[in-house]
């Protein structure tokens, strides 16, 4: 095959990729920015979909239960991330040890992040049920509760429920990615250390911590990220309530778009949803950046 | 010679099979419930029917799947491509529908209404019941085809006779919370066995709101007085003091009688008192079609199966009748149909004696002629609907902006049965809610 036309072939493969990203990022995100600004109600009637604006953005500003979701979404992402990254760290540890079936517990390890959203949300259901959930089995067995608890239809209780739901199927990703950190900790390390008698803690801060934070942050950095756009396991498991108490912004985008088809209003949520996480990302190009 | 004169045949043939095929007209059909092999296999028994006596006319059902058919309406009105003949539902309201598109989604059918008679000698204007329920600025703008009657009490007979309790005790709402704790049980440890009375909670079923909305309205309340316009922010009574007395009226049989903790649904209360660990509950005439297959023991339906009215309300010394919820399937056309009147003669044969026979296996027909046949032959239905029919029917606040009222609704209800918010301040809440809903700027 002539040179020039291998290189051409290769070219053309090359780009299909940023093709692809062209078709599905790129086009659907300047669609949704125009949308954001125009009048795009499907039920209105109106066949026209006028330019208005940032009167969008005030609807949504304005909105009462913006504001209230907007808090849910926070509380929500703060204690899941936190508790994915904290379970994440301690499990990697404990798999970093030498013990006799590491190997099995690893690769079940895996089973909650493998498992798919709507299976994990049919069996926490089930599982909390207050009548006959394994859960409330164990409670009332144990005699710590008096009666079954509604775990997700209590408006006090369903958020931090679904928050654990989350961090239940999260965490083996963050444990997998820091156990890879950790075994590529030089072992001399830790025997330098042991020479010099360092205590665990003291091993931890001063080697472990510093030889994986870059790894811990990008990981924080992709879990906010990811769970600030967090939409099915809550969509499933309690749909946003009970009593909007668990109704994060990416369930509103759904009601906007899908079920009041207004598209302008839903658009400009997904925005600011949007612009939130690229402030994340910055701040992850910016520790890369000056990494390097 | 053969050659040509082969070739002038085909052609010949191929002109009179074109021909044919653009004489007919084609019209389709969009309903919800095409992925249910009964109700479906009847849809095409009517259009073979109907083809029958209009030969030009060819009817094509659409298999949709029936729980994204609502939003897919909205969608196809929106983009123009919906059916020429599509269901809506008077429990959700038609004009959210209608006003999709500018000028409205669906023909005005009075001028076919009018003095249009069947071969079957069903005369539309006076034959048909609910015709009132499918109108829209004056114009009626669907036919009613089907109804399902919300909502009465059901009941078994045996055990309010075992209880000692007279059945006629069950038609207040005084009476309902009495008799709901005396039938409640429950086990050494406390735990309910048997439950009194059962009222789904759910947010994320419809079916919540469906079987609210008569307590609010006996209660007097409602969404706007009387759920009649002008549907104006100020007319709004959703936080008034009788809708909050119905709301309490609800959590203390919901706490004294009713399934503790995940039973939410209304799909899961059915099965409870199908097996008798309900004692009485609300249904319509849909439910009454898995009551007759599925209740326990075999026969049950028959002997032990009894209705009484929605209760009338009769707290803080007040007396107020029954209203119950008009609730229907009608089938509307598209106001961008190429073929209005074929579409018409359509839905006009949909509303015959013998196709309001058949369709009465989940619902009631609205056809007054079909209606003794119905009950010789579902006697418990047709006693169902007989003791509905006495009382006033109303329907939800038909407006454009329903699709936004009914989330809020789902969710103020929600909130007040499971104990989340107080009535007042969740109505307070939802109240606010629909102002701005109303207010919202139109462009």
């Amino acid at each position: 095959m002539k040179k020039t036309t291998r290189r051409g072939i290769e070219a053309t493969l090359f780009i299909l990729p940023l093709l692809t990203l062209v078709l599905f990022v790129a086009i659907p995100l300047v669609q949704a920015v125009i949308m954001s600004f125009s009048d795009y109600d499907m039920l209105s009637g109106s066949r026209e979909h006028a330019f208005v604006g940032l009167d969008n953005y005030q609807t949504v500003w304005e909105k009462a239960r913006f504001w209230k979701m907007a808090a849910i979404t926070g509380w929500y992402t703060l204690w899941s991330v936190f508790g994915k990254m904290l379970l994440g760290l301690i499990v990697a540890l404990l798999l970093n040890a030498k013990f006799r079936g590491k190997g099995i517990l690893r690769s079940l390890l895996v089973i909650p992040w493998a498992m798919p959203g709507i299976v994990v949300a049919f069996l926490f259901t089930l599982f909390l049920d207050s009548e006959y959930g394994v859960m409330n089995a164990l409670l009332l067995a144990l005699k710590l509760v008096p009666e079954g608890v509604p775990f997700i239809s209590r408006a006090d209780i369903a958020l931090p429920v679904v928050i654990l739901i989350g961090v239940w199927k999260n965490f083996p990703f963050v444990a997998l990615m820091l156990l890879a950190a950790l075994q590529n900790i030089p072992k001399e390390l830790y025997e330098a250390a042991d020479v010099d008698g360092a205590k665990p803690l003291q091993k931890f801060f001063r080697i472990t911590w510093p030889m994986t934070f870059s790894v811990w942050f990008i990981m924080l950095i992709l879990q906010l990220v990811g769970t600030i756009k967090e939409f099915d396991l809550v969509y499933l498991v309690t749909g946003g309530g009970p009593a909007l108490a668990t109704n994060l912004v990416g369930l509103d985008i759904y009601d906007q778009s899908f079920r009041f088809f207004k598209l302008g209003i839903a658009s400009a949520e997904g925005i600011l949803l949007m612009l939130l996480s690229l402030i994340l990302a910055f701040i992850y190009y910016r520790y890369e950046f000056r990494k390097r | 010679m053969r050659t040509v004169a082969k070739y002038a045949f085909s052609l010949l043939s191929l002109f009179l099979v074109a021909g044919f095929g653009f004489a007919q007209t084609k019209l389709t059909v969009a309903c919800w419930w095409m992925n249910d092999p009964v109700r479906a296999a009847n849809m095409q028994t009517a259009i073979v029917e109907f083809q029958k006596l209009y030969p030009k006319v060819q009817v094509e059902a659409l298999i949709l799947d029936g729980t994204k058919y609502w939003d897919k309406l909205y969608l196809d009105i929106a983009n123009d491509s919906e059916a020429d003949i599509v269901a809506v539902d008077t429990g959700a309201g038609i004009s959210s529908y209608d006003q999709t598109r500018p000028g409205g989604a669906f023909l005005a059918l009075d001028k076919y209404i009018k003095g249009y008679v069947l071969k079957d000698g069903t005369s539309l204007e006076k034959d048909i019941l609910f015709l009132n329920a499918t109108q829209r600025s004056g114009q009626t703008i669907a036919l009613p085809f089907i109804n399902f009657y919300a909502q009465n009490t059901v009941y078994r007979k045996s055990v309010l006779k075992a209880a000692g309790i007279d059945p006629k005790k069950l038609e207040t709402w005084s009476g309902q919370l009495e008799v709901a704790k005396a039938l409640t049980k429950a086990d050494a440890s406390g735990k309910r066995t048997t439950f009194g009375f059962a009222h789904p909670t759910t947010a994320k079923d419809v079916l919540t709101r469906w079987f609210t909305m008569p307590y609010l309205w006996t209660a007097g309340g409602g969404i706007f007085p009387l759920e009649k316009g002008p549907y104006t922010p100020d007319r709004l009574i959703f936080n008034s003091k009788e809708n909050i007395k119905a709301f309490e009226y609800l959590l203390s049989i919901n706490k004294a009688a009713g399934p503790t903790g995940d039973r939410r649904y209304y799909d899961d209360i059915r099965p409870l008192f199908l097996t008798g660990d309900v004692a009485f509950m609300q249904a319509a005439i849909w439910t009454m079609s898995s009551i007759e297959t599925d209740m326990m023991p075999a026969g049950a339906f028959t002997s032990d199966l009894a209705f009484a009215p929605f209760p009338t309300y009769d707290l803080d010394g007040q007396k107020r009748a029954p209203i119950y919820e008009s609730w229907g399937n009608p089938l509307a056309i598209s106001s961008k149909s190429k073929h209005p009147k074929e579409a018409f003669d359509f839905i006009a044969y949909m509303h015959s004696i013998e196709v309001q026979k058949r369709e009465g296996v989940a619902a009631s027909p609205v056809n007054k002629k079909a209606l003794p046949f119905y009950n010789s032959v579902k006697p418990k239905q047709g006693e169902f609907v007989a003791m509905a029919t006495k009382y006033e029917m109303r329907i939800v606040p038909d407006i454009p902006q329903w699709n936004e009222f009914e989330g809020v609704i789902r969710q103020t209800f929600n909130s007040i049965l499971v104990g989340a918010q107080t009535p007042k301040e969740a109505l307070d809440e939802g109240q606010a809610e629909m102002v701005k809903i109303l207010q919202a700027k139109k462009k």
